[in-house]
């Protein structure tokens, strides 16, 4: 089995449940979104922003290919590398927390840092990280969508197709998600 | 779970104890009616749950708890969480200010 496939299965499995296969593929999706962010930020473009799913995308062509079944292995990527990008964010709110009495943001050098700007309206992350592990508890499938919409930055139109849910049932589910997640952040 | 603030945290779980009362079939209600609430007016939502509801004030409670989130929602997650950009890199080599940037 080469890689993609190796890959390929690992995701497979990951999404039917098999929550060790977060832990084998966690650090090669990582490696890969860090390796094709590096490298659009050495490009000759002009400045421009870097959409998440244009990363996600870049390195799922990389890592999964021309294996499995086209979209839904790539709807599969889009779900992983989404979870990927949760824990990565909530992991450096909290150390970022815990040093919050030195005040400034903690520095690494270009070639080695994922170099992402946290969204403008400073969610508190780790807030958000725990309200959607309480949503989880209600409703399991919202937060999935949630995480394709927002860390993912899949359209609702992707989110739906991934999800296998209609477009109007994914526009009413991310209302009521943003609602009751605002909600939650807010108390 | 942390707490910091005590009326925060009470609520809180006022919230949670709610929100275990409710079975899936309640939530999959609540979705439906909150979303055929936002199809109406303002002004003739209390009329609608009115007749949706009837008597069930846990359902009304949590859809207007949405409802009410919801109206003033304003960008709250509207943008994906992260967004990389050509500035970022040019920034984190050259500045000594606080930032937001991730450096993992």
């Amino acid at each position: 089995m080469n890689q993609q496939q190796e890959i390929t299965k690992l995701l497979r499995e990951w999404s039917d449940g098999r929550r060790s296969a977060f832990d084998e593929l966690m650090p090669l999706v990582y490696g890969e979104l860090h390796r094709q962010a590096a490298r659009y930020l050495r490009s000759e473009r002009r400045a421009q922003t870097l959409q998440p799913t244009a990363l996600i995308h870049d390195a799922y062509v990389r890592l999964v290919g021309q294996t499995g079944i086209q979209w839904q292995s790539r709807s599969g990527f889009f779900a992983f590398a989404a979870r990927v990008m949760r824990h990565i964010l909530v992991d450096y709110a909290r150390a970022k927390h815990r040093e919050k009495r030195g005040g400034d943001a903690v520095k690494v050098p270009l070639e080695e840092a994922l170099l992402m700007t946290v969204d403008e309206q400073d969610v508190d992350l780790i807030a958000l990280d725990e309200a959607l592990n309480r949503l989880a508890k209600i409703d399991e499938q919202q937060v999935r969508l949630v995480e394709l919409r927002y860390f993912s930055g899949l359209s609702l139109e992707e989110t739906a197709e991934a999800l296998k849910i209609s477009r109007a049932t994914a526009a009413r589910d991310w209302n009521v998600a943003r609602a009751w997640l605002h909600r939650e952040l807010r108390s | 779970m942390e707490c910091s603030k005590g009326l925060a945290a009470s609520r809180i779980e006022e919230l949670n104890k709610n929100i275990r009362k409710m079975t899936n079939e309640q939530w999959e209600q609540v979705k439906e009616v909150f979303d055929a609430a936002l199809q109406h007016r303002p002004d003739e939502r209390a009329q609608f749950l009115d007749e949706v509801c009837g008597a069930d004030e846990t359902m009304r409670r949590e859809v207007e708890a949405l409802l009410s989130s919801f109206d003033d929602v304003g960008s709250f997650m509207a943008k994906p969480a992260v967004s990389i950009t050509r500035e970022a890199a040019t920034i984190e080599r050259t500045s000594l200010t606080k930032g937001r940037f991730l450096g993992h």
